[in-house]
């Protein structure tokens, strides 16, 4: 075996791994964090793991996503989504924690929808920058979605402070936005960058933008797919 | 909490018992009541013949034995699954099993690994109240008039916008079974102006090929590489374009990138293993009949015809080779013949076929001994009267034989094998030319009523009151197929309200009037009796 598709399957049988181990954690929380419900002092605590536990996740899905991305094993599979029930199930594996962490959590959709998009693949994006909105808001957050000239136009506002000006300036950028002393690697904005850009349709190409203010005034986050 | 989950019945399969317990907590906690569970496929698929779910999760990635894709494809085959059934595919990587699965059976929906009790139990709502937008079109479906099914498909596509794709789809597939090509054709191209739409483009490319156009479906396919390159039914069809184009060296490569992506399919082996053996390059076609057979274990893709493709492979590849690389073939070979005898030992004919092949394979590895035992085995098993042998197979048998004549040890096995061989072939001759074909008519007419029976199993009423029907027309006195075409109008609600189907049903049970007080079918045709006179 080459030196390189041995990685690749340490790689990807060691995730899978990972990941069943973190299937049956978070599964435990559930069942834990019911138990205790009304017991207030420990929800804190619990929705800390919860993050975290997914956090790791999404961080093993992105890299080896980029990684198979990189090497031609996987493509962006456009296909047609119903994209309301798609922000649904976005939002539906981040409700509880929200909830615990007393964030109001609202979707802006036209129920009707439908846009051609990897589902999948953009469903990991938006995962991410959800997490990451709901550690760094204040009481809320908006997903607005909306058609803007041929776009599909899928916004995420929040009521915190905002991103760093060095992330606005460069979005996606991982090198840029890497910062160590925070443990912020920018990794969920490049993967977010990285997958719009592969779609493209027509001569144009998909991408994401950053801003301080919009609706909430806090953090404004756009992925935008032709 | 929701309120149809006490009422579905659910099946989880995973290997994994923890994670099978997960979902189990999760559903009890939504409000379900019946959860069976699975470790593996074979386990699975039986509970499905005895059992009509509603749900069924499946892992994708089962470890030893069959994936959650290659069980989707045998509970289709078989139709072990209701329509409406909701087979969810659970992963746990998101985009892998997309990518793997085949465009003919695709899951409703897909559930990566971890999820949380909120995002399965949103998951299903949604996908039960589809269920039951689309349940209209699967009713006129089952009641076998697809011109109203087809019809709905369009008022639901006005109703509800969302479900356009979906609505589409299913009228898709419908024009195809019915064969109109031009409103297919219009469909097709109507959607894929705007998008890639990928089933609509796959539909196209099946159209052009199955009216014979093979070079434009073939050039139709390649262009969609671009856009879907890991998508291995694409390979698959591209694949197949080749082939028949008389490209098999273009075929056999792009097989082979298909089984670099998704390797466990049975037939996607089978296939490059007849590709590579008709470029006669044995070392690859025996490679890949090993792999079907391994991969085969517990799925009803694999025939016995990939046993004597295997044998036969190997044999030429035994042929160049010597010492370790030879013995390595020989064991292997051992583990194979043993599982080929365990599988066909109740199917004589199957067994016979194969055993000429592997007595001849094991011939020319000098193992005279094997050789030996494996044709008095072939012998005795040509003796047993559920031995029916197709012309296909004894031919093969024939040829087999016919080199062994220089060697004189097996003498007394040949010759009495020849000799059998030789009624065999006269009495399959002899059948052909009779016109009276009743034998084989029975076989035909005993399949029609299993599959009616399965398809009652399944409520899918309708279809099998056709597969009674044409039993009936095959074997027209038998009265068990007589009884079953009359229960099944006469028991289901819908079918016994039509006055035509209760006449059909009373010229059943008149057709069984020679029934006997004494027959144990007695009762059951006094009850049906009962049914039709009320009226």
């Amino acid at each position: 075996m080459s030196k390189l598709s041995l990685f690749e399957t340490v790689l990807a049988s060691t995730v899978h791994d990972m990941k069943n181990s973190l299937s049956l954690l978070m599964g435990e929380l559930d069942t834990i964090s019911q138990k205790l419900e009304a017991e207030s002092e420990n929800l804190q605590t619990i929705s800390t793991i919860r993050y975290e536990s997914s956090r790791i996740n999404q961080s093993l899905i992105q890299l080896l996503t980029l990684y198979k991305l990189d090497n031609n094993q996987l493509s962006i599979q456009k296909l047609e989504v119903e994209v309301a029930d798609f922000i649904e199930d976005c939002v539906a594996a981040h409700s509880l924690l929200a909830a615990n962490k007393g964030i109001q959590l609202d979707i802006i959709c036209d129920d009707m929808m439908i846009w051609f998009f990897d589902p999948d693949m953009v469903g990991i994006a938006i995962n991410n920058i959800l997490g990451n909105s709901i550690r760094y808001t204040h009481s809320r957050i908006v997903i607005s979605i909306n058609l803007i000239e041929g776009h599909l136009v899928i916004q995420i506002d929040d009521d915190g402070s905002g991103y760093p000006e060095n992330m606005i300036q460069n979005p996606g950028d991982f090198i840029k936005n890497t910062n160590y002393s925070t443990g912020s690697t920018g990794l969920g904005l490049f993967f977010s960058a990285t997958v719009a850009q592969y779609h493209q349709r027509e001569g144009r190409q998909g991408r994401i933008n950053l801003k301080n203010g919009g609706d909430l005034n806090g953090g404004c986050f756009q992925i935008v797919l032709p | 909490m929701y309120d149809f989950l006490s009422k579905s019945k659910i099946l989880v399969i995973d290997d994994f018992a923890g994670f099978r317990q997960t979902i189990k907590t999760m559903l009890s906690r939504l409000g379900a009541n019946h959860i069976d569970q699975s470790s593996n496929g074979s386990e699975a698929i039986k509970r499905c013949t005895e059992e009509n779910y509603n749900i069924i999760f499946c892992d994708y990635n089962l470890g030893e034995g069959q994936d959650g894709q290659q069980i989707l494809e045998e509970l289709h085959q078989r139709s072990l699954m209701r329509r409406g059934t909701l087979f969810i595919m659970v992963t746990a990587e998101t985009t892998k099993a997309q990518v793997m699965g085949a465009i003919e059976y695709r899951p409703d929906a897909y559930l990566t690994k971890p999820f949380t009790g909120d995002q399965l139990g949103q998951r299903l709502k949604r996908l039960t109240l589809k269920n039951t937008a689309l349940n209209p079109i699967y009713i006129a479906i089952s009641a076998n008039e697809i011109n109203r099914a087809i019809a709905i498909c369009d008022e639901v596509i006005v109703t509800s916008p969302k479900l356009k794709y979906s609505c589409l789809r299913i009228k898709s597939e419908l024009l195809e079974q019915q064969g109109r090509k031009d409103e297919l054709n219009d469909l097709y191209n109507d959607l894929i102006k705007d998008q890639p739409v990928l089933w609509a483009l796959m539909g196209l490319g099946r159209l052009y090929y199955n009216d014979g156009e093979v070079s434009r479906a073939l050039e139709h396919f390649l262009s969609m590489r671009e856009n879907f390159s890991t998508q291995v039914s694409l390979l698959d069809w591209i694949a197949r374009c080749q082939n028949q184009l008389g490209q098999a060296e273009k075929a056999q490569e792009t097989l082979q990138q298909a089984i670099n992506i998704s390797p466990k399919s049975v037939k996607r082996q089978a296939t490059l293993g007849e590709v590579a053996a008709s470029l006669e390059n044995h070392e690859l076609a025996q490679k890949s009949f090993a792999k079907t057979i391994a991969e085969g274990a517990y799925s009803c893709m694999l025939k016995p015809q990939h046993f004597e493709q295997f044998y036969d492979n190997t044999r030429e590849v035994a042929k160049n080779l010597g010492g370790r690389e030879k013995s390595r073939l020989m064991a292997e070979t051992e583990n194979v013949h043993k599982k080929m005898e365990r599988t066909y030992q109740k199917d004589p004919s199957a067994m016979a076929a194969n055993l000429s092949s592997a007595a001849m394979l094991y011939s020319s590895m000098g193992r005279s001994d094997k050789t030996s035992s494996l044709l008095s085995k072939l012998s005795t098993t040509l003796e047993n009267p559920d031995c029916e042998l197709n012309e296909k197979q004894a031919s093969s048998i024939d040829k087999h034989l016919q080199s062994f004549s220089d060697d004189s040890s097996n003498d007394k096995s040949l010759s009495k094998i020849a000799s059998r061989l030789s009624v065999i072939k006269e009495e399959i001759k002899a059948k052909e030319e009779s016109a009276d074909k009743t034998q084989d008519k029975s076989l035909i007419a005993r399949e029609l009523n299993a599959a009616g029976i399965q398809l009652t199993k399944n409520e899918r009423y309708l279809e099998a009151l056709g597969k009674f029907r044409e039993a009936i027309k095959t074997a027209p006195e038998n009265m068990n197929y007589l009884l079953n075409a009359a229960q099944v109008i006469l028991e289901n609600k819908e079918l016994k309200c039509s006055l035509d189907k209760k006449k059909e049903a009373r010229h059943y049970l008149v057709e069984v009037i020679k029934i006997e007080e004494t027959d144990v079918r007695w009762k059951r045709y006094q009850k049906l009796l009962s049914r039709v006179t009320n009226v």
